[in-house]
């Protein structure tokens, strides 16, 4: 509207100056609007306005050739877009990464399509190092599987052996507590035995003691058993010579029977002395005889009493040699009780320690199974992981070959 | 006693034992006793000689007077060698007589 207010304003002082500009201006309203092909009748010009309109006709001449060779590129550009377009296209569906073609003859799409030809061959060794990174990716993923699945299996192995070794450290807590329990009442025993044997020392030196008085008490009965000997001895002396007596009365009494015999009726009185001195010394024989077997009895019980009391003797040497022994071997068992209390103490005492270690190993051992109870979780993630990074590198892979880029 | 036998006539006898067997003999024959041994004793008997041989015996009871009643011979037939003279009837049990003159004459009598 300017332009006509302005054209309206040149027109009116062309009118003014030229006398008609009305084909010129007609020309520009219609080059204006798109149609560089009307041309200015100069024929019905004259002067400057002439001069004017072929200026004009040979400027839009000019545009109207610069227009075709405008839109013969810009034709051409398009079929080179077009091209370009669906090499790129191309790549999409196919993703063949060989089929670009960037050539141009347009020198101001040759930059463009140089750039489009530098991303789609960063593209190709992207793609090369994605296949190969893919490849490796899924080789180490497999790896990483194989590790994991292999972790896992360690791990529920492992887990296993601890929950065995767990149960095992269990059954030696318990073993170990009732080591210690039997070992207290070794101990216990032991000083039972201890308290006993030292009685039976004693009881031995008292038995020692009996036997040493038994023995004293032995040699003064042999003693008096020797003594009571003699005396019989002496005694049986002495009865031989009453029986000797008696004897020599009897037979002096038969004499004298005899004597009063061959005496007649004068001898009778001698006669009946004669038999009652002969009584008398039968009586004395009979007794003598008596006191004879009595010795002999005493004698046989005298020396009864000495084989009696020279095996008490013996037997009293015996029982002390026996209660010495007894007393050396009490002394050996009191020294072996003793170790043994000993032992047994430090048994209990190391059993103790042993069933306190065992519960810390048992409690360790729980923490060791809860933590290889995670690793064993974790490997099993770790194993799912894999997995699904092995299916992710697949899949990567998969894709990648969709490209082709060698 | 009956009152026969206590009128009878007496004898003394000397009673002794040999070889576990009672005998016994005219005490008027015996000389004296002695003792042979320990405690063996012996009939002194004088024999044809005028000597005193000893007959050896266990023992010697005693001497005792005893009825001539009560006495018996032995029938011929049973003597031997005149040395068993007869029996002297200790009540009911037979106690033989022996001559201790032919007993010293009988050889192993002494």
């Amino acid at each position: 509207m300017a332009l006509v207010s302005s054209s309206d304003n040149g027109a009116v002082r062309a009118r003014k100056g030229a006398g008609g500009l009305k084909p010129i201006v007609e020309t520009l309203r219609a080059a204006v609007a798109g149609d560089v092909s009307t041309r200015v009748d100069t024929r019905k010009l004259k002067g400057d306005a002439a001069e004017l309109g072929m200026l004009l006709n040979e400027l839009l001449s000019k545009l109207s050739g610069l227009l075709e060779e405008s839109e013969k590129r810009n034709q051409l550009n398009t079929r080179e877009i077009e091209l370009a377009a669906a090499g790129l296209e191309a790549l999409v569906p196919e993703g063949d990464l060989l089929r670009w073609n960037g050539t141009t003859a347009d020198p101001r799409l040759r930059p463009l399509l140089d750039s489009f030809g530098k991303v789609i061959e960063t593209l190709r060794v992207f793609v090369r190092e994605i296949n190969g990174a893919a490849l490796r990716l899924s080789s180490s993923a497999n790896q990483v599987l194989a590790a994991s699945t292999q972790h896992e299996a360690s791990s529920s192995e492992q887990a296993a052996a601890i929950h065995e070794t767990t149960a095992t450290m269990e059954e030696l807590k318990h073993a170990s507590a009732q080591i210690a329990e039997n070992a207290g009442s070794v101990a216990r025993v032991a000083e039972e035995t201890l308290g006993a044997a030292r009685s039976g020392r004693g009881a031995i030196g008292e038995f020692i003691q009996g036997m040493q008085q038994i023995r004293n008490d032995g040699v003064a009965v042999a003693d008096s058993i020797a003594k009571l000997s003699k005396r019989v001895e002496r005694i049986g002396t002495v009865v031989e010579v009453i029986d000797e007596i008696a004897d020599r009365s009897d037979l002096l009494a038969l004499n004298a029977a005899l004597e009063g015999s061959r005496a007649g009726e004068a001898g009778k009185g001698f006669s009946i002395v004669a038999a009652e001195m002969r009584r008398l010394a039968e009586n004395v024989l009979d007794s003598t005889k008596e006191i004879k077997n009595l010795i002999t009895e005493i004698r046989e019980a005298t020396l009864a009493a000495a084989g009696a009391s020279e095996a008490s003797k013996l037997a009293t040497q015996s029982g002390e040699k026996l209660g010495a022994v007894a007393a050396q071997a009490v002394e050996g068992i009191l020294s072996g009780v003793q170790e043994t209390s000993d032992a047994a103490r430090v048994i209990n005492l190391a059993t103790q320690q042993q069933r306190t270690a065992t519960e810390q190993v048992v409690a360790s051992m729980g923490e060791i199974e809860d933590v290889t109870r995670q690793t064993t979780y974790a490997s099993r993630q770790a194993t799912g992981a894999a997995a699904e990074l092995t299916q992710l590198a697949s899949r990567l892979a998969e894709l990648i070959k969709r490209f082709k880029a060698d | 006693m009956t009152p026969k036998a206590e009128s009878s006539p007496t004898i003394d006898i000397v009673l002794f034992a040999m070889k576990g067997v009672s005998y016994a003999a005219d005490a008027t024959q015996v000389v004296r006793i002695d003792r042979v041994g320990a405690e063996e004793r012996a009939l002194m008997v004088r024999g044809p000689d005028g000597e005193c041989r000893p007959i050896r015996v266990d023992a010697v009871s005693g001497l005792r007077s005893v009825p001539v009643a009560s006495l018996r011979r032995l029938p011929v037939a049973l003597e031997t060698k005149d040395v068993a003279v007869g029996v002297w009837l200790n009540g009911e049990t037979p106690v033989i007589l022996l001559d201790l003159f032919q007993l010293l004459t009988v050889p192993g009598g002494q």
